[in-house]
C-alpha cells in the first residue's frame, strides 16, 4: 500500500496478479498514464478517478487493447501481446457502445464463444448461462439495435463474463444500470471478488465503488497517485487532519473534555434537530490519541454513554481530494 | 473435430462473410460488377434487333444480293445504274439538303437515301442529284471481333476498375470498416492469434468478391455466347484471371486498410501505379498485380493494325513470362502482402478516438 507513485513491492507472485511494471502510454505527445508500478491482488479492485484520468487506458494496457510505449504488463504471468493466452483468462467489459451489425444479444455472446473455437452447442450453453447470470433472458433474443443503454451494458458483461474468466475487468459498469440492475450487479462482483478472482472495475462515482472494494487505485491526470484500501491510505495522509464522528447523550460535556487535547483542532456539535445535539464532529491531527483519550474520558464519566465513532472523512471521495489536492470532490 | 485454428478462422470467416456480402458500404460493389453485364446485356439487344433489321431488309430485297454486288458501286455511278444492279431499295428516304453554289446562291439538292442489306451487312447509298453522293456500309460483328471487344472491356474495366474498386470496396472494409464502426475490439477481445483474424477475415472477403466478379465474368459470357450463339472460348480462363485479381487486390487493399485511414488517397496511388506498369523498370513491374494478370489474358486488344502507339504500349507485356510463373508471382506477391498486413495487425491498437 502506498500513497505515492514510486514502485510498489508486489504483494502477490507476479504469476498470480496484475503486474505494470514502470509503464507509461502516450497519445503522440499527450500522456495516457505515466510511470506506472502496480500489482493488484484478487479480489475487487477499484480504479477511481475522475474522466480522463487514465482509468480506461490502464484497463486497455492490460488486456493488450493498446501497448505500453515504455514498461511491460503481466497479467497472472501472461504477456498482454499474447491474446490466445490471455483471454482465456480475462474478460473484459469495455466501454465501447458499439457492437457488430444485425445480432441479436445471444447471437453477440454465442459468436463471441464460437471465436474461442468452442462448438456450437457448448457456446450456446455458456451464451445462455452468461445472459441468465445479467439477467437479460427476456431480452436475448432481440437485436442489440433495440437494446436499451442499461441492456446493452449488460449483455456487455455478460459477454465477459461468458468464458468463466479468472480476471474480469469492467469498464463503469455500472454507468447506465437502473437502481435494481445496478444492486444485482454490484452482488454480482462481489460473488466474483469473492470466489477469489480479479475483479478490476473503474467508476467516477467514488462513494459506489467505496463500499465494495477491497482496494482502490486513485488516479489523476494519468498517475497513479495511491493504491491499496481506503482506510489504510487515508491513516497515512499525515498531512490532513482526521474527522471522526462521535455519537453520543452529552455531546458538549463531551466537547468540554476533548478540547483539553493538544492534538485536537476542532469540535462541532452535530445537532439531530434545531437545538438538540445528538453527537460531536471532531478534527484532529492524531486519531490514535483521540481514540486512547476518549476511552480515558468514557471511563471517567460515567452518565457519558458513546452510541458511535467513527470517521468521517475515510470515504473514497474525500482521500482522492486530499490526494490531488483539490477542495471539491471528485465527481460523486 | 476440426483443429481450434481452423474452427477460430471459421468462426471468422462466418461473421465477415456475411458482412461482406451484405455490408450497406459495399452495396456499390454490385453495382461496379452488373455494370459490365448490363452494357453486354445491352450491346445483345441492340445487335439482336439490327440483325433482325438486316434480315428483313434483305429478305425485301427484290434480288438476293452478295457483298459482291455492293462493292460494284462506287461514288458518280448513276441512280438508274444502282437501281439496274441492286433493284429498287427496301427502305428509301427522301430527304432535301441546302447548300450555297459557286455564286454564293442557295440551292435546295432532292436527295435520295437507299439502304440495303445482305443479310450481314447494311449498305446506305445517298443519291444526290442523281447520283451516288456517299456509301456506307455496317458489318454485324464477327466471332472475333467481339471476343477482343470482350478482352478490351474485360482488362481496361473490369479488371482495372470494377475489380480493382469493388475489391477496394470490399477488403478495405474488413479492418478499417470495423474502426469506424467501433467494433473491432469484438475479436480483439477472444483468445485467437490476429493472424487468425486476419486470415478468417480475407478468406471471407474472398468469396464475396471471387463469387460477385467471377458470377459477373459469367453471365458476361453467357449473354456474349447467346449472341454469337457460340461459347466463347476461354471462359475458364477469363474467370480464373479474375479469381487471381480478386486474389491480388484482396490482398492489397486488406494491407491498405491497415495503413490508412482515408481509401481514396492510397487508391489513387494505387491505380496510377498499376496504370504506369508499363512503363516501370522490369524489377518495379513485378510489384503490381496487373504485370501478372496481363501475362494471363488469353486474347491480345492490341493486336490490329489501327491500334494507337500508346494503347498498344499500355497493353504490350514486354517481359513475357509463362502463365505458371505469372500464377505464381500473384500468389507469392500476395503472399508478401499478407505476411505485411499480419505484422501490422498483430501490433495494431484500438484507439477509436483517433478514428
Amino acid at each position: 500500500m502506498s500513497t505515492a507513485t514510486a514502485a510498489v513491492s508486489p504483494t502477490v507472485s507476479a504469476s498470480a496478479g496484475i503486474v505494470f511494471d514502470n509503464v507509461c502510454k502516450f497519445y503522440g505527445e499527450v500522456l495516457g498514464v505515466n510511470r506506472v508500478n502496480l500489482t493488484i491482488p484478487k479480489g475487487i479492485t477499484s480504479l477511481v478517478g475522475p474522466n480522463g484520468s487514465g482509468k480506461t487506458t490502464l484497463m486497455n494496457l492490460m488486456t493488450g487493447l493498446i501497448r505500453p510505449s515504455r514498461g511491460r504488463i503481466t497479467v497472472r504471468g501472461i504477456p498482454t501481446d499474447d491474446p490466445e493466452r490471455l483471454f482465456a483468462q480475462v474478460g473484459y467489459c469495455t466501454q465501447f457502445d458499439s457492437f457488430p451489425r444485425g445480432m441479436t444479444g445471444r447471437e453477440f455472446i454465442t459468436a463471441y464463444l464460437r471465436l474461442f473455437g468452442r462448438g456450437a452447442d457448448e457456446a450456446a450453453r455458456l451464451a445462455q448461462s452468461a445472459i441468465d447470470r445479467v439477467k437479460l433472458g427476456e431480452a436475448a433474443d432481440r437485436r442489440l439495435a433495440g437494446y436499451s443503454k442499461g441492456m446493452r451494458q449488460r449483455i456487455r458483461l455478460a459477454q465477459s463474463l461468458s468464458h468463466d474468466p479468472n480476471v474480469i475487468i469492467l469498464d463503469e459498469p455500472l454507468n447506465g444500470l437502473d437502481p435494481l440492475v445496478r444492486a444485482e450487479s454490484i452482488a454480482l462482483f462481489q460473488s466474483l471478488g469473492a470466489e477469489g478472482r480479479h475483479v478490476i472495475l473503474s467508476s467516477h462515482v467514488l462513494h459506489e465503488v467505496d463500499a465494495i472494494s477491497d482496494q482502490v487505485i486513485m488516479l489523476s491526470h494519468g498517475y497513479v497517485v495511491a493504491e491499496g484500501k481506503i482506510q489504510e491510505v487515508r491513516g497515512e495522509m499525515r498531512e490532513h487532519p482526521v474527522l471522526i464522528r462521535v455519537g453520543c447523550n452529552q455531546p458538549r460535556r463531551l466537547a468540554i473534555e476533548v478540547l483539553r487535547q493538544p492534538q485536537l483542532l476542532r469540535a462541532e456539535l452535530i445537532e439531530s434537530a434545531p437545538g438538540v445535539a445528538s453527537g460531536l464532529l471532531v478534527m484532529t491531527r492524531d486519531a490514535d490519541a483521540f481514540y486512547l483519550d476518549l476511552n480515558r474520558i468514557v471511563a471517567s464519566i460515567p452518565e457519558l454513554e458513546v452510541t458511535s465513532v467513527a470517521p468521517a472523512d475515510d470515504d473514497a471521495g474525500s482521500v482522492y481530494d486530499y490526494l490531488v489536492g483539490r477542495g471539491q470532490g471528485a465527481q460523486s | 473435430m476440426p483443429s481450434p485454428a481452423l474452427a477460430q478462422i471459421t468462426a471468422v470467416f462466418r461473421l465477415e462473410v456475411r458482412k461482406s456480402f451484405f455490408a450497406r458500404r459495399s452495396l456499390w460493389v454490385y453495382l461496379l460488377a452488373l455494370a459490365p453485364l448490363l452494357l453486354f446485356f445491352g450491346y445483345t439487344v441492340q445487335t439482336r434487333m439490327e440483325s433482325a433489321q438486316r434480315q428483313q431488309l434483305a429478305a425485301q430485297n427484290q434480288k438476293p444480293l452478295t457483298a459482291a454486288d455492293f462493292a460494284a458501286i462506287h461514288r458518280g455511278m448513276s441512280e438508274a445504274e444502282v437501281l439496274s444492279r441492286l433493284g429498287p431499295p427496301p427502305r428509301r428516304i427522301t430527304f432535301r439538303q441546302r447548300r450555297r453554289d459557286t455564286h454564293d446562291n442557295i440551292v435546295v439538292d432532292q436527295n435520295q437515301w437507299y439502304r440495303y442489306s445482305d443479310g450481314s451487312t447494311d449498305y446506305s447509298i445517298v443519291i444526290a442529284n442523281g447520283t451516288v453522293g456517299r456509301i456506307r456500309s455496317n458489318t454485324a460483328p464477327s466471332v472475333n471481333d467481339l471476343e477482343t471487344t470482350f478482352a478490351g472491356i474485360f482488362q481496361f474495366f473490369f479488371l482495372r476498375l470494377a475489380v480493382f474498386f469493388g475489391c477496394l470496396g470490399i477488403f478495405m472494409n474488413l479492418f478499417r470498416g470495423e474502426l469506424l464502426d467501433k467494433s473491432l475490439h469484438f475479436y480483439f477481445l477472444a483468445p485467437l492469434r490476429r493472424s487468425r483474424i486476419l486470415a478468417g477475415k480475407f478468406l471471407a472477403g474472398l468469396a464475396a468478391a471471387i463469387t460477385i466478379f467471377c458470377l459477373s465474368v459469367a453471365l458476361q459470357l453467357f449473354t456474349l455466347a447467346r449472341l454469337t450463339g457460340n461459347s466463347l472460348p476461354h471462359a475458364a480462363s477469363y474467370i480464373a484471371i479474375t479469381a487471381l485479381a480478386c486474389l491480388g487486390y484482396g490482398a492489397v487493399f486488406l494491407a491498405a486498410g491497415l495503413l490508412f485511414k482515408n481509401p481514396v488517397a492510397p487508391a489513387a496511388a494505387l491505380l496510377v501505379w498499376e496504370s504506369l506498369n508499363p512503363f516501370l523498370p522490369a524489377l518495379l513491374k513485378k510489384f503490381s498485380v496487373i504485370y501478372y494478370l496481363g501475362q494471363l489474358s488469353p486474347v491480345s486488344v492490341a493486336s490490329g493494325p489501327g491500334t494507337s502507339a500508346l494503347f498498344a504500349l499500355l497493353v504490350s507485356t514486354p517481359d513475357p513470362i509463362s502463365p505458371l510463373a505469372a500464377i505464381l508471382g500473384l500468389i507469392l506477391l500476395t503472399a508478401l502482402v499478407l505476411a505485411y498486413a499480419t505484422r501490422r495487425v498483430r501490433t495494431l491498437e484500438i484507439d477509436y478516438s483517433s478514428e
